[in-house]
């Protein structure tokens, strides 16, 4: 199904039972894993504006279903975390050969004005979201996943001890999967974090991906989170490892007034687990593993399909090799990789200087 | 770096730039998809240049560190035995193909691959033998050569990866 206006409006009169008139159709220019698509109509109740959501042409580098990511929300819309409501799912063949899902769109912005803007002025703007993100962390990290019935779609660690084991080997067992390039770095990654595994502090719910350009804002306000792809139950620890810029390090008059080590203070302090730093680290090394994963599913797609999106090209080359060197650093293999260079990956054309 | 392929992203390249043509898409989608594609397109020019004598030194060195795999293998007996013989056959089957058809990129390709599976597997074999083998001088000794390997062929890949992204501006 093309997500045109004169497709789609007449899809969402059929499906909603009223006449609408799709005024604007865009896609999301962020994200790599899907395609999101912002429709804005108008109909007798006025204004509305939708999310559709599906995988791209050449297939998701993710290795969970886009039937999960909806469940996710559905699920999610019980309780207080903040998520846009999930509306319907739909896979008639008869209208799409890609299953697609439909959202509402909430009011705002993955972006936060002055955000990355290095001025000191901004110091205090950057630990405000910081904390918002942290409260909204141990909410997240507070549902009750088995009332829920998450434990029936996502990964769930077995226990405190072997929580992590677990994880690393649903890692490993959904790289071994569809492998087309052996990686014997990644055996060696794997046998090298299992031996050091720490032990959980809590098995919950955890987002996955977490950070600026993942979750929508309104203000200063957290309003909907999103990219539930990643999802699992594990380690809270995991969600502090792939932060992307949410627990900056703020430095004033030669003191550190802000950090991860603050930030998981402050989590703690709104009803966090006890996830500490040392754990966090760890689980940075296990981001990187999965990173290798979720890039090698790019390499794939892009030799199966030349549709795949452009991002998949650049997934596939530097971030799995960024990936590759991250771990081959931390087992003492390699030189510290530039300490910049993660942000410089994080750069987005909407956000450079 | 095997996959992929220098045509691989070509192929993605010239697809995402049709789709971007467009008079309908968005000012920073086109602009990601450009700067994305000066990235790969700068990545492939490396390919072109340098990934064959790469991906030939590394068929030689992938060679060298399976023969003393096998040779570590075939002296623990057992299912290490028969491994040794399977990834020998690989490195006796490597000269012949090279010989049919040396300068052909597809084939330095395969060649490379089936080296590493090899390694790869032998690799995930060491893993699982028993604690007291694994103790061993000689099973350090294999492991470390294993390890250097793998540091050689991320130093390799930084050489088709780095002067195309580092520094260069954004990704997306």
């Amino acid at each position: 199904m093309q997500f045109t206006p004169d497709i789609v409006g007449p899809y969402l009169t059929r499906k909603l039972g009223k006449e609408c008139v799709v005024t604007a159709i865009e896609k999301f220019g962020r994200g790599t894993s899907r395609e999101t698509w912002f429709v804005s109509f108008r109909s007798a109740d006025g204004e509305q504006r939708l999310v559709f959501r599906r995988d791209p042409v050449s297939g998701s580098v993710d290795y969970t279903p886009l039937s999960q990511e909806f469940f996710m929300y559905r699920q999610l819309g019980k309780t207080s975390v903040p998520v846009a409501k999930a509306l319907w799912w739909e896979d008639d063949a008869a209208l799409t050969s890609r299953p697609f899902y439909v959202r509402e769109q909430v009011e705002g912005s993955w972006n936060v004005a002055h955000f990355k803007d290095p001025s000191p002025e901004f110091d205090e703007l950057r630990i405000r979201i910081s904390r918002e993100h942290m409260r909204k962390l141990a909410l997240v990290h507070s549902v009750d996943w088995k009332a829920l019935s998450f434990d029936q779609h996502l990964f769930v660690a077995p226990n405190l001890e072997q929580c992590t084991v677990a994880y690393i080997d649903s890692i490993a067992a959904s790289f071994e999967a569809l492998r087309i390039e052996p990686l014997p770095i990644f055996l060696e990654a794997v046998e090298w974090l299992k031996a050091r595994a720490p032990v959980a502090p809590k098995i919950c719910l955890c987002k996955g991906t977490n950070g600026l350009g993942e979750e929508i804002f309104r203000g200063e306000e957290m309003v909907a989170m999103s990219d539930w792809e990643e999802a699992h139950i594990g380690d809270p620890s995991a969600d502090f490892a792939f932060m992307q810029e949410f627990a900056p390090t703020v430095v004033r008059n030669g003191e550190t007034v802000w950090s991860m080590q603050h930030a998981i203070d402050y989590y703690r302090s709104v009803g966090g687990a006890d996830v500490t730093l040392a754990s966090v680290q760890f689980y940075g090394l296990v981001r990187a593993l999965r990173s290798v994963v979720y890039s090698h599913h790019s390499v794939i797609a892009l030799h199966d399909d030349p549709r795949a999106p452009i991002r998949y090209g650049w997934t596939a080359t530097e971030v799995l090799h960024f990936s590759k060197h991250i771990l081959a650093f931390a087992m003492g293999m390699m030189p510290s990789p530039d300490p910049n260079y993660m942000a410089e990956l994080n750069t987005s054309v909407e956000n450079a200087k | 770096m095997i996959y992929p392929t220098a045509s691989d992203i070509l192929r993605c390249v010239e697809r995402n730039l049709a789709a971007i043509s467009d008079d309908d898409t968005p000012r920073t989608a086109i602009k990601s998809t450009l700067a994305t594609s000066r990235h790969l397109l700068r990545h492939v020019d490396l390919r072109l240049s340098i990934e064959k004598p790469i991906l030939l030194d590394d068929i030689d060195k992938a060679s060298e560190l399976l023969g003393k795999v096998a040779t570590y293998l075939a002296s623990q007996g057992g299912e290490s035995s028969a491994l040794a013989h399977s990834v020998r056959a690989v490195i006796e089957e490597a000269p012949q193909l090279l010989s049919k058809a040396p300068e052909e990129m597809d084939n330095i390709v395969h060649r490379a691959k089936a080296l590493r599976e090899q390694i790869y597997v032998s690799l995930a074999h060491l893993q699982k033998l028993p604690a007291d083998a694994q103790a061993t001088k000689a099973y350090g000794e294999i492991r470390d050569l294993i390890r250097a390997y793998m540091r050689y062929q991320i130093e390799q890949e930084a050489r088709l990866i780095d002067p195309a992204f580092a520094g260069k501006g954004p990704r997306r």
